[in-house]
């Protein structure tokens, strides 16, 4: 078992193999050896610990992307923005939550994981204007004119097509 | 020194991979990180993001240039996806343009801060599906930069065969002699693709003998096809380095023509580590004394094939797909599917002859099942294979995963869920 202790001082126990899900923590554990000692992961809350366990308890024992998959792109896979069911279950929670767990990913280096955020705010982006993202996410317009000019030009194009 | 840290042997100093990696990410990332540094100034939640700020330790597979304008660009206090970092959301926005071509332009329509990021993030812009209107086709090769290119469109886009990284026709009505219109520049002596990484030719209702010899017989990065209602020529020169092939028959040969034909190609192709394979005809019935077919093919090697899809549309399994697959050799299959792509409650009638001409290698841990490719007998006996790791059963709308790893025995609870 191996015991993580999160940014607001809590602690979590699980099994290696769970644990091990993440490249960050495999590798302290090769580096410090075989130790009682809990890891500290201070860029991650309980909250988003308990759901990115609950992820790697889910996904345990089925086999983790190649260490060298990122730089020597995988030619079989194509990227998709498809999710599992469970996938898609598991990620359903607030936007807060959802980027939450995108930086967690990132920061335990949890490539599925990663992938399934991403592929979450893809899908929430696609097929929708400008304006809808704008009030998905709460974002301002902030163009000048001569951007809005722009703009409206590239909007022609595009409804030329 | 934290005591997590503290070793208790003595190791020699080496530089790990991850380590090199997180060095290498944070310094060529420095600029996104003073930029989200300088941008939380604004922020009320700026201590909590700059704490959560981290560079990805690996690559996601491009980086947006760093221009100057990016810069001045800022997000405004109330952006809820701020705390983001710019290649993870260039990433998303990479993701979410395979599947809806218009995403680049509507995202550079938002900010000033997505519009800078997506200028500046070329793969975003490499996927041309454009019609007629030069001044936009203009501005997205412009965008592309030096990028490879995904094209849709061919008449526009046959100046710039070189940079294809892509190629994708699918029609989905019937016109006479459409292949013909479509490919004979690529068919060309003078044609090359030295980038062609991916090929994706679909017409299903194609009811054209010709065989076509592609890009003057090379394509030297090929490594992703489906192909659905096209004969090709299958040269080594263009098809031995593909790593995954979708290929549903075009249905222009049967039988014994048929397997030999796909015979060929994957001998071809031997390379390949994911495989799909459809006969979208009508089912033949297989008849057990004429279904072992196999001696007249020898044996199939295909050394590094980890996944196999096996598809069907039709009623029962047909012959001409078990005829192949008898002769499959697939020392390393880590995963087999069985598709049914009906809604078939019962069981093939041909299942049995099936599972008695396929002999699934020792290598398999993933098995699916699906609809008409699930009985009990079959479930039973897989749950007690003991290399094999996971079961994905469906039926209908019903389906189940099952660890089998680490418990043995308890069969009946798996069968039954789904009956």
């Amino acid at each position: 078992m191996v015991t993580l202790v999160t940014s607001d001082n809590e602690k979590f126990t699980a099994d290696k193999e769970v644990a091990e899900r993440s490249v960050l923590i495999k590798n302290m554990l090769e580096d410090v050896g075989e130790s009682d000692q809990p890891i500290p992961l201070p860029n991650v809350s309980s909250s988003v610990l308990k759901k990115v366990l609950e992820y790697c308890e889910h996904h345990r024992g089925e086999p983790l992307p190649a260490a060298d998959a990122d730089t020597t792109q995988d030619d079989t896979r194509k990227r998709t923005t498809d999710i599992s069911e469970w996938d898609q279950k598991f990620i359903t929670v607030d936007q807060e939550m959802l980027f939450e767990i995108i930086l967690a990913a990132n920061y335990l280096d949890i490539k599925s994981l990663l992938d399934v955020g991403c592929k979450t705010v893809a899908n929430m982006i696609k097929g929708k204007t400008p304006e809808e993202i704008r009030k998905l996410f709460n974002i301002v317009n902030d163009f000048t004119p001569e951007e809005e000019a722009q703009i409206k030009k590239e909007n022609e194009w595009a409804e030329d097509r | 020194m934290p005591a997590t840290l503290r070793r208790k042997h003595r190791q020699d100093l080496t530089l790990r991979k991850s380590f090199l990696e997180a060095m290498q990410a944070k310094l060529s990332s420095s600029f996104f990180l003073a930029f989200h540094r300088s941008s939380e100034k604004s922020s009320p939640r700026s201590s909590e993001s700059r704490r959560r700020d981290r560079i990805p330790s690996y690559d996601l597979h491009y980086r947006p240039l760093p221009v100057q304008h990016l810069a001045n660009a800022f997000y405004a206090p109330s952006h809820s996806i701020r705390i983001l970092p710019p290649e993870i959301l260039a990433y998303i926005f990479i993701l979410g343009s395979e599947d809806d071509p218009i995403l680049p332009l509507s995202v550079s329509h938002v900010c000033r801060f997505w519009r800078s990021l997506s200028i500046n993030t070329p793969p975003l812009w490499r996927r041309v599906v454009l019609g007629s209107h030069y001044s936009l086709w203009r501005e997205t090769m412009y965008r592309a930069r030096a990028c490879t290119l995904d094209q849709r469109y061919m008449h526009l886009v046959m100046p710039h065969i070189r940079r294809w990284r892509s190629l994708h026709i699918m029609f989905l009505e019937y016109q006479p002699y459409l292949w013909n219109s479509a490919l004979s520049e690529c068919c060309s002596d003078h044609t090359r693709v030295p980038e062609l990484e991916e090929l994706c030719l679909v017409y299903r209702h194609n009811d054209d003998t010709k065989e076509f010899c592609l890009f003057s017989g090379n394509a030297p990065r090929l490594r992703r096809v489906t192909v659905d209602g096209i004969r090709l020529t299958w040269l080594p020169s263009l098809f031995q380095n593909l790593t995954y092939l979708d290929y549903t028959h075009h249905g222009l040969t049967s039988g014994y023509h048929a397997i030999q034909e796909i015979c060929n190609i994957l001998h071809v192709s031997s390379r390949l580590v994911e495989l799909r394979i459809l006969f979208p005809g009508k089912a033949h019935r297989a008849h057990p004394a004429n279904a072992r077919i196999s001696p007249a093919f020898g044996t199939l090697y295909l050394p590094w094939l980890k996944t196999l899809h096996l598809r069907v549309e039709s009623r029962d399994i047909p012959e001409d797909l078990m005829g192949l697959v008898s002769v499959f050799n697939t020392p390393r299959l880590l995963e087999l599917l069985l598709v049914d792509n009906g809604t078939h409650r019962s069981a093939f009638q041909s299942i049995n002859t099936f599972w008695t001409l396929y002999r699934t290698p020792p290598s398999l841990r993933i098995l699916h099942l699906q609809n008409g490719w699930y009985t009990e007998e079959v479930v039973m006996f897989f749950s007690q294979v003991a290399s094999l790791e996971w079961l994905m059963l469906r039926r209908g709308n019903k389906e189940s995963t099952h660890w089998l790893r680490e418990r043995r025995g308890p069969t009946s609870r798996i069968h039954t869920k789904l009956l």
